[in-house]
């Protein structure tokens, strides 16, 4: 996907030359990969000749935004949490006057802590 | 070969039955527990929850070891014999029940394998594609994205993602603040000690130890925040949860398809009011703790006999 949003419109070959300096892999994998993504949506492509040139769907946010829901899900289910943790729970809501509460209380002790040190 | 299925399952049925049997009544025992518990410093409350979940399996065990390997007993059991002392109760094979012991502990570690094996793969995966979009920015990853978010995502070498929309609503003692938090996690091997929990657990149905498992959650969340409020302050601390939640994307995300529950009771204010309240680790807490300790050891080795009696008489019946 690097190379696709580096490049768009970029051949299966290409990939592998640019692959070639910082993950060395076949021809046919780069394809079988491509053909992969294609299928799952993220790639579009278009053949001119005998070759396909690929150019992506998504962006680099999409993705990103995509993963995060991934992680927001994986710590709402609570199952990897050995592995997996938040400041807060991500999937948590308050309500508006619990916020409130905490708010005024936090402001509470800190004038409390004011006139303690005056 | 067939008399080591019997005696390797009627040693697992003693075992995860007394195994269950303790768990359930330390849940029968738990709401008086919890109170007191959580009154003290959360250091010190998970320590002794992690102890407490750790007592029906190591004495359901050690309570087994006894019964099977008679040589052992002398030590904590005392001497008797059964049938003009010529056999020991429960015998070291009970063909009926053998077959049943077996299916039971291997159906529980199967369950619990495939889980965790589930759970690091689809982990990994995530970890690798995280990576790829992220950008080193001091101790932490950031990632480019305009929701405010921050988790540690790894087992043995944790890393933490702050999403660049955290970024520009958080001042720098804010986000050292929670660098000190997540720091604290790994500092103190949390991630083992919920693992531990979850082990501990096991045996009981999700219902019942899921109590145990926020708890235990809550204590560890609140021992990281009160060792970063020893740098910043509890009432720093507290303001950057209380930010933190309110940025978070279920905060932000209401009436959108973002999965978020809504909580009144919630984890964040409980460890907002903990540090409000301020918990000092007194020298009174820790002679409590200390106190508390050789209780359960005194309790601990007081059941091994009455455990050991009760699981011969049930199979002196059969």
């Amino acid at each position: 996907m690097e190379t696709v949003w580096a490049r768009p419109g970029i051949d299966a070959r290409s990939i592998t030359e640019t692959l070639a300096e910082e993950a060395p892999c076949r021809l046919s994998s780069v394809q079988a990969t491509l053909e992969r993504l294609l299928r799952k949506n993220f790639l579009a492509r278009s053949k001119k000749g005998h070759a396909y040139f690929y150019t992506a769907l998504q962006t680099r946010g999409d993705v990103l935004g995509a993963l995060l829901k991934d992680v927001i899900k994986l710590l709402h289910d609570g199952q990897t949490n050995t592995i997996l943790s938040s400041f807060v729970n991500v999937a948590e809501r308050l309500d508006d006057s619990a916020l409130d509460d905490l708010e005024a209380m936090i402001r509470r002790k800190r004038l409390e802590q004011e006139r303690a040190d005056d | 070969m067939t008399e080591f299925i019997e005696f390797a399952g009627s040693f697992a049925t003693v075992w995860v039955g007394l195994w269950f049997l303790l768990a359930c009544l330390l849940a029968l025992l738990y709401p008086w527990l919890k109170d007191r518990l959580l009154a003290w410093h959360p250091a010190l409350a998970g320590n002794m929850l992690l102890l407490l979940l750790a007592c029906p399996l190591l004495l359901s065990f050690s309570c087994t070891l006894f019964l099977f390997l008679p040589m052992l007993e002398t030590a904590l059991v005392s001497s008797h014999c059964h049938d003009n002392c010529a056999t020991h109760v429960p015998l070291v094979a009970i063909p009926e029940v053998a077959l049943l012991g077996l299916g039971v502990v291997t159906a529980i570690l199967a369950v619990f394998l495939v889980q965790i094996a589930k759970n690091l793969r689809a982990t990994l995966r995530l970890q690798k594609q995280l990576l790829s979009l992220a950008k080193p920015d001091g101790d932490y990853l950031a990632l480019a994205d305009k929701q405010a978010f921050v988790f540690t995502l790894g087992w043995w070498k944790n890393q933490i993602y702050v999403t660049e929309g955290l970024k520009q609503h958080c001042s720098e003692e804010e986000l050292a603040v929670v660098l000190a938090h997540e720091k604290a996690h790994t500092r103190r091997y949390d991630n083992i000690r919920l693992l531990l929990a979850t082990v501990f657990t096991s045996v009981l149905p999700a219902r019942i130890s899921k109590p145990f498992l926020d708890d235990f959650h809550l204590m560890i969340e609140s021992a990281c925040d009160f060792e970063a409020s020893e740098r910043f302050g509890e009432l720093k601390v507290a303001e950057t949860l209380l930010k933190i939640q309110k940025l978070s994307p279920a905060q932000c995300a209401i009436g959108s398809t973002v999965i978020s529950t809504a909580f009144t009771g919630s984890e964040v204010k409980q460890r907002i009011t903990a540090l409000i309240q301020g918990r000092a680790l007194s020298r009174l807490q820790r002679a409590s703790f200390q106190l508390s300790l050789l209780l359960l050891m005194a309790v601990s080795l007081g059941l091994v006999q009455p455990l050991h009696h009760g699981v011969e008489y049930l199979f002196a019946l059969h």
